[in-house]
């Protein structure tokens, strides 16, 4: 190998895969095409369904509740449902068709924008998704607070609701503290990696986008981030804290104030633990990562 | 979409396929190792899905060879699918290499892509390639001066490379 033609000649004396081989993934593709197309449509309308059961649901709340706070709940869950769908669908906006089809400085450009939309709305998450769902839960869980019946135990009432309250609220800080690691540690870099692509197009010089250290870190991450083993602990925590406060309050509901809701609201407790295993991602594995990148 | 759009649809792709899956594979190779034909797929399906916006303003396979660069690229970022395999583990990967020696000149090759900016080594794959430079200062989105210019220094760094080169021989 003494020069970019003997290169030349190395290189295409090879074929990665047959050619029958790959009219078998044609075929494939062709064919599997729309069922790709209807996968995302069917995504898109299980978020919008899931956005108008959201409204109906809420809505006579918002007309007929004689409760201000109950009010007030059941509107923002509304307004939650018509802002992250939206905001969702602007963020994934990107024509994967201009995208492939241009050229490589196009090309970057649109990755650029993409991650950038992206990050924005990662460092924005408190905004637009965290609080359209925290508001109406806190005013779910202080309603109580405000509704007096023969039941009521004002110092239980007070202190359930004060555990539920400093529970949800640890929690959402755990999902804004994941989405800001997950920015910092995936996107950030790999907006850094394209950036430096661009420079590296505009300039002719050796400085820019050399494959020394800068892009290891990019090579290195992934899609997602490995989990930290403090970061499970905490995972576990509080989904620990918040099952058993849910718990306890339903027993406090069973005990003091209704026991139909009291057991509904501990049936309840075992779904929000899972459903707080899941979005925490405390059961996944960490991927092995390559030892060494050629 | 009507019959004759989708028949044409068809033809082009069929076109593609047929003259482009040596380069594809190549690239695969270089950029996916072992998942090579994962990628292959995701190339395919994005040349698939690109069709019906294709213009005729540049040719055919230099539009599709586009996508598929480019399409690699993106397949890099997402490191577990785009881990590159050491040497050894490569050889999982289906090869046409008739002999040892042609399979240890294109390790080398691959070594050499791997020692390069993304930039560059977009570039020398589309030189290996026989792009012209006008066809890869088409794909760049930059003047032939700079393709020329870049390529001269890939010249350079590979003396400079084989200089350093110490694989165990």
């Amino acid at each position: 190998m003494t020069d970019l033609d003997d290169l030349k000649a190395t290189w295409q004396s090879q074929s990665g895969i047959t050619q029958d081989r790959f009219e078998r993934i044609g075929s494939k593709v062709s064919g599997s095409s729309g069922l790709l197309q209807r996968k995302i449509f069917h995504h898109d309308m299980a978020e919008t369904a899931a956005a108008v059961l959201v409204i109906c649901f809420c809505l006579p709340g918002v007309f007929y509740s004689t409760n201000a706070i109950a009010r007030m709940a059941f509107g923002t869950a509304i307004l939650g449902a018509l802002i992250i769908p939206l905001v969702l669908w602007w963020g994934r906006q990107r024509k994967p068709m201009v995208l492939s089809a241009s050229n490589f400085r196009d090309f970057v450009e649109v990755e650029i924008s993409f991650l950038e939309r992206q990050i924005f709305l990662l460092r924005n998450v408190a905004w637009w998704y965290l609080l359209p769902c925290y508001i109406p839960m806190e005013l779910c869980f202080v309603s109580p607070l405000f509704v007096r019946t023969h039941y009521s135990d004002r110092n239980a009432t007070i202190w359930g609701t004060a555990l539920l309250v400093t529970f949800s609220t640890a929690f959402m800080v755990y999902v804004w503290w994941m989405n800001q690691s997950c920015r910092k540690r995936s996107l950030e870099p790999l907006l850094q990696y394209y950036v430096d692509m661009r420079a590296g197009l505009d300039r002719e010089d050796d400085s820019v986008m050399q494959m020394s250290d800068a892009p290891t870190e990019f090579l290195l991450s992934c899609n997602r981030p490995p989990i930290s083993k403090r970061r499970r602990w905490v995972g576990i925590a509080l989904t620990l804290a918040c099952t058993l406060s849910v718990v306890g309050f339903g027993i406090y509901c069973i005990t003091s104030f209704d026991a139909r809701t009291g057991k509904f609201i501990v049936g309840c407790a075992p779904v929000i633990g899972i459903l707080m295993i899941v979005i925490t991602g405390i059961w996944r594995r960490n991927p092995t990562l390559p030892h060494k990148m050629i | 979409m009507d019959t004759t759009a989708k028949r044409l649809r068809e033809e082009r792709f069929q076109s593609i396929i047929d003259e482009n899956h040596v380069r594809f594979g190549r690239i695969a190779r270089v950029y996916a190792g072992s998942d090579a034909e994962d990628l292959v797929q995701e190339v395919l399906l994005q040349v698939w899905r690109s069709l019906p916006d294709y213009d005729s303003k540049s040719k055919l396979a230099t539009w599709a060879y586009r996508i598929a660069l480019n399409t690699a690229i993106s397949w890099r970022r997402h490191a577990t699918r785009g881990k590159r395999l050491p040497p050894d583990n490569r050889q999982g990967t289906e090869t046409l290499a008739s002999s040892a020696t042609a399979w240890n000149e294109f390790e080398l090759l691959a070594r050499f892509l791997d020692s390069l900016s993304e930039v560059d080594r977009v570039v020398l794959v589309m030189y290996l390639d026989d792009l012209t430079y006008q066809e890869m200062a088409e794909s760049m989105g930059v003047s032939d001066g700079a393709i020329r210019t870049r390529i001269s220094r890939i010249r350079n760094q590979l003396q400079t490379w084989k200089a350093n080169d110490d694989r165990p021989r």
